[in-house]
């Protein structure tokens, strides 16, 4: 012990021999005139921005004082303090050390600025060691006020800690710089498919420039393969003087909801996508928005719920994350806080719902974080309630905040702004890459059971097995078109739970590009019905059992003029095997031939039945006809005149597919409606 | 192998002695004025004391060539042949001479072991079955018919011989090794764990044992009693690497991920051929993230066994880690054809 005091004394006397603070004195440089006064000017302009809070600013300055006098230690310390209060903060820690060093005075929060430092720079133990000196030098008052955040800091330090020691199974990229600026980006949207990104950008747009940034606005790219083209501003009327974020968008990428931080404290407005043109942006409506500060919102897939952030009061704490849901006037109903096992005490914030409408992503900074805010995870259970929320672990997040995430509906791919050290230029857009559970590893040993043989027996251990569990959800996606023009149709597509009977989703195509999307979680038979003016419905059956993993199908779907001699198979319409009694999974798609059919008053149509080659023709026959006449009677019963349908069982004699498969025979197997007059 | 000719040998002894008895019962079997044969035979015997394998072979050719039906010159021929590893030829000669006289159980014995040293282990037991079944019930039949019954798959059975050659001969310790293993292939590990300690209570250098006991162990999650045996094994015998690399196993349970490629290494060094040791040494270096030096292990792993499914399913995890997706698949879909089916769930998650 007495060995360790000489050596620390030692120390300290190099220490004050070699580290000496040099104020700015004019005195102190008497041969450097010219070169103190340029410098000396640079820090007092430093100083002014610094006390006007603009920090960007005065970090510019003082960098230009620091290369000339390196050794001040208020200098040090408030290029630290700038660096912690722009995005790179991370960039503070090598000042407040030197500050430290040359004065360990400098500041009273030095120890605090310090271990923010180290755990910005993933120096965990260094970090809490500094936590705990600053905690140490409080008054007993302040120590009351401090004692919580300083605890939940080391917390942070030690979960960072394990975070880091068991990786999340991730590559996490810079997104790169056809899409990330020196300036920050951030906020990233995706279609599902991500085949589009929309996010926000504080790069140059010509407005003016506050403390080193331009206002916000929102840019587009689209993804040419495996790569991002160069994002274009999303334009007038959503970008404005003004500082305009992306929120939301909805899985098809027609909606869009922006952060307006004029209106009313802060609120969400919605775009529509008509064509290849935004609609002006329209504020949602109450209860969604309020006098508070809303600042995040994404709607579940199908349209029918809204996920939101806001600080209203009756929350949590900080901001909370409620939902409010459509009545079925199509009216919001009740905001409702998502309740304590997502809310924190803290903030969550950056809401973001996957495209299988159970798995919800948020940013906090008070549940269990690593510094800042972290990514997290929760599932909503079949109960209607959350599960705990699991932090999506390092490397995804960091020690600094890391917002915004969105995933693909695959869940390969996250996408979120963070600052990290390998980034272009503050907040950037990241993408995470998702390996799915460990693969368990397999181990070889063997052994000499038997004492007579020499060859030992193998024993392969393989560790224990994970369930790989993959996204269970279909996306469906394609253009409309004319049959003949083969242009792009607006149509209105319709989703339908043939089990339930009722519509789930509406959506639209984009007028210009006929292009849609949606996305279907597995477990239901889906009817799909494209309806637009002037044309035949059509429709498609996607039956998806529970157990189906992530698909994407591609569909173009073309709809044909309502004249005579069209042909549209009801591809919705069910018998039981081997009868005409219709299956009540029919009603859907029978009802809407039943509109057709009261909304073209003089129509005539002929309901053909036909079958595979399986069976004699006679028995065929006879099943196709009483198909097709169990169809007329549905129709009949629903107020449709007879006089107005006909009915016909061809059997097997007009196949659209091959009967020598069986995807074949199932194809063949139909019902469809010819329309014998429209006058 | 040894303890198998020492049985044979053992054989022949007996044998000799009855095929006197047998001469002096049934002349048929030797026909009148063979006194030529007689000579060579016993020339051959001669021989064969001398461990002269093969001039007594040249000598009972002798005796046959004089008398083909040379019941005991057909055997002693046998067994020589056994003893110069022809066991196809010492088969040959033990049916001929079971042609010739179907109670001889010594005979069904020893071409039984004879199709025991060829790996034709139900060929094996069905001789040492009716050796049994014609009274021929030493240990040593107990025991082969046990470890017969064991590479058959029929453990119960196996279990019900070793205890027989136990009962016979307490101081079996292999038969007590080998009855803890037909125990551990029943999953009985309490059952093999008792006979392994059995096994080294009689002999306390049977490294074998040491390093089954600690792979039971290691089953049953007492990782560090594991250890133990293995490192006792490995004391008794320094080039054993099978042991070696088993601590290494064992290791890993323990994390010890530095200490498990040292001793992959050490496996190594004894045997480079070793591929498990690759392997094992390969995941050690993945758990490090040290995922270059693993895909090495795993390729050396690859290029000693061309079949091993399992170090193609490690391969690709381990090029999954290095972002190159596709090679993982190619390795995974390898692995998928070797016969690891769960590899074609890791491909779909790619496709």
């Amino acid at each position: 012990m007495r060995r360790l005091i000489y050596t620390t004394a030692l120390f300290l006397v190099a220490f004050a021999a070699s580290a000496q603070d040099v104020p700015f004195d004019k005195n102190l440089f008497p041969e450097q005139r010219d070169a103190f006064k340029m410098a000396n000017n640079d820090f007092k302009t430093g100083e002014n921005n610094f006390a006007v809070e603009r920090y960007a600013e005065a970090l510019y300055n003082y960098l230009e004082a620091y290369k000339f006098n390196p050794d001040y230690s208020i200098l040090n310390y408030k290029i630290g303090v700038c660096y912690m209060n722009t995005a790179t903060r991370y960039k503070a820690l090598p000042y407040f050390e030197r500050a430290f060093q040359l004065n360990r005075n400098v500041a009273p929060d030095i120890h605090l600025m310090m271990a923010k430092g180290y755990h910005l720079n993933n120096k965990f133990d260094l970090a809490i060691n500094e936590y705990k000196a600053h905690e140490a030098q409080l008054t007993p008052v302040e120590a009351s006020s401090m004692r919580e955040e300083i605890a939940k800091h080391i917390e942070e330090c030690n979960t960072a800690k394990e975070l880091i020691a068991e990786p999340a199974r991730a590559f996490v990229d810079n997104i790169g710089s056809v899409i990330n600026s020196r300036f920050n980006d951030h906020s990233p949207l995706i279609s599902a498919d991500e085949s589009m990104m929309i996010f926000t950008s504080t790069r140059n747009n010509g407005h003016r420039v506050v403390d080193d940034q331009y206002d916000e606005d929102i840019y587009v790219s689209e993804s040419a393969g495996k790569s991002w083209q160069a994002p274009q501003s999303i334009g007038e009327p959503i970008n404005t003087q003004f500082d305009d974020a992306t929120v939301g968008v909805t899985p098809d990428g027609q909606q869009l909801l922006i952060y307006n931080g004029k209106k009313n404290g802060g609120d969400i407005e919605i775009c529509q996508l008509k064509g290849d043109k935004w609609e002006y942006p329209k504020a949602l409506p109450k209860p969604i928005n309020s006098e508070y500060h809303e600042t995040s919102a994404c709607f579940s897939p199908d349209g029918r719920t809204i996920y939101f952030v806001s600080d209203r009061p009756g929350g949590y704490g900080g901001s909370d994350i409620y939902m409010c849901s459509r009545t079925y006037k199509g009216k919001w109903g009740e905001a409702i806080n998502l309740g304590p096992v997502i809310n924190s005490k803290y903030d969550e914030e950056a809401v973001f719902m996957h495209p299988d409408g159970r798995t919800l992503y948020f940013s906090s900074n008070g549940h269990k974080t690593m510094g800042g805010f972290d990514i997290f995870m929760s599932q909503l259970n079949d109960n209607g309630t959350w599960s705990e929320p699991v932090n999506l672990g390092y490397p995804i997040n960091s020690t600094d905040d890391d917002l915004c995430f969105v995933i693909s509906a695959s869940g390969r791919h996250g996408y979120c702004s963070s600052v990290r050290p390998d980034g272009i230029g503050g907040f950037d857009i990241y993408r995470s890459t998702f390996l799915g559970p460990e693969k368990p590893l397999v181990l070889s040993s063997e052994d000499n059971l038997i004492s007579a043989r020499e060859q030992p027996v193998s024993d392969m251990v393989m560790e224990a097995s994970v369930e790989l569990k993959t996204i269970r959800l279909t996306i469906v996606k394609g253009i409309v078109r004319d049959a003949i023009s083969n242009e792009p149709v607006s149509a209105q597509i319709d989703i339908v739970d043939n089990e339930k009977n009722e519509v789930i989703f509406t959506s639209q195509t984009n007028s210009s590009t006929g292009k849609f999307l949606v996305s279907l979680p597995s477990g239901k038979n889906y009817g799909l019905a494209v309806k637009a003016e002037n044309y035949l419905f059509h429709s498609e059956n996607f039956d998806i059992p529970g157990a189906t993993e992530y698909q994407e199908i591609n569909k173009e779907i073309a709809l044909n003029n309502i004249k005579k001699d069209v042909k549209i198979i009801l591809k919705n319409v069910f018998f039981e095997t081997g009868s005409a009694k219709l299956k009540p999974t029919s009603y859907a798609e029978l009802g809407r031939l039943t509109k057709l059919m009261t909304d073209m008053p003089t129509m005539r149509i002929e309901i053909s039945g036909h079958t595979d080659n399986q069976g004699s023709y006679a028995t065929n026959q006879r099943l196709s006809e009483a198909r097709a006449k169990s169809v007329v009677d549905f129709m009949i019963s629903e107020g449709i005149a007879a006089n107005r349908l006909e009915y016909k069982g061809y059997a097997f004699d007009q196949p659209i597919a091959d009967n020598s498969t069986k995807d074949g025979r199932a194809m063949n197997r139909r019902v469809e409606f010819k329309v014998l007059s429209t006058e | 192998m040894k303890k198998t000719f020492a049985a044979v040998a053992l054989l022949c002894a007996t044998f000799t002695m009855s095929a006197q008895n047998i001469v002096g019962n049934d002349s048929t079997l030797v026909l009148v004025g063979d006194q030529d044969a007689e000579v060579a035979f016993n020339a051959g015997n001669q021989k064969v004391s001398q461990g002269k394998y093969a001039e007594a072979i040249t000598s009972f050719n002798e005796a046959l060539s004089h008398n083909p039906n040379f019941v005991k010159a057909l055997v002693n021929r046998g067994f020589a042949k056994s003893e110069l590893a022809d066991y196809n030829g010492a088969i040959s000669d033990f049916s001929k001479a079971l042609s010739l006289d179907q109670s001889l159980a010594q005979v069904q014995y020893g071409r039984g072991l004879a199709y025991f040293n060829l790996n034709k282990s139900a060929e094996a037991l069905t001789d040492f079955e009716d050796a049994i079944k014609n009274g021929y019930k030493e240990a040593n039949v107990y025991y082969y018919a046990g470890i017969a019954c064991f590479e058959t798959g029929v453990y119960e059975e196996a279990i019900s011989n070793l205890t027989l050659a136990i009962g016979l001969n307490p101081n079996n310790a292999q038969a007590y090794n080998d009855r803890g293993s037909a125990k551990r292939m029943k999953e009985d590990y309490d059952g093999a764990i008792a006979d392994y300690q059995a096994a080294i209570k009689i002999d306390m250098k049977l490294a074998t044992a040491y390093n089954n006991l600690g792979s039971c162990l290691l089953k049953k999650g007492k990782v560090d009693d594991a250890i133990t045996n293995y490192n006792m094994a490995i004391s008794l015998d320094p080039k054993y690497y099978i042991a070696v690399n088993n601590r290494a196993r064992a290791k890993y349970e323990k994390k010890l991920y530095d200490e498990v490629v040292a001793d992959c290494k050490k496996a190594i060094e004894i045997n480079p051929d070793y591929a498990y040791a690759y392997n094992n040494m390969g995941i050690a270096q993945m758990k490090l993230r040290d995922y270059e030096n693993a895909y090495a292990s795993f390729s050396k792993a690859i290029e000693l066994n061309k079949n091993f499914a399992e170090a193609y399913l490690n391969r690709g995890s381990c090029q999954e880690m290095q972002r190159q997706f596709e090679k993982a698949c190619a390795d995974w879909q390898k692995a998928y054809d070797l016969g690891i089916s769960k590899a074609k769930n890791y491909i779909s998650f790619y496709e």
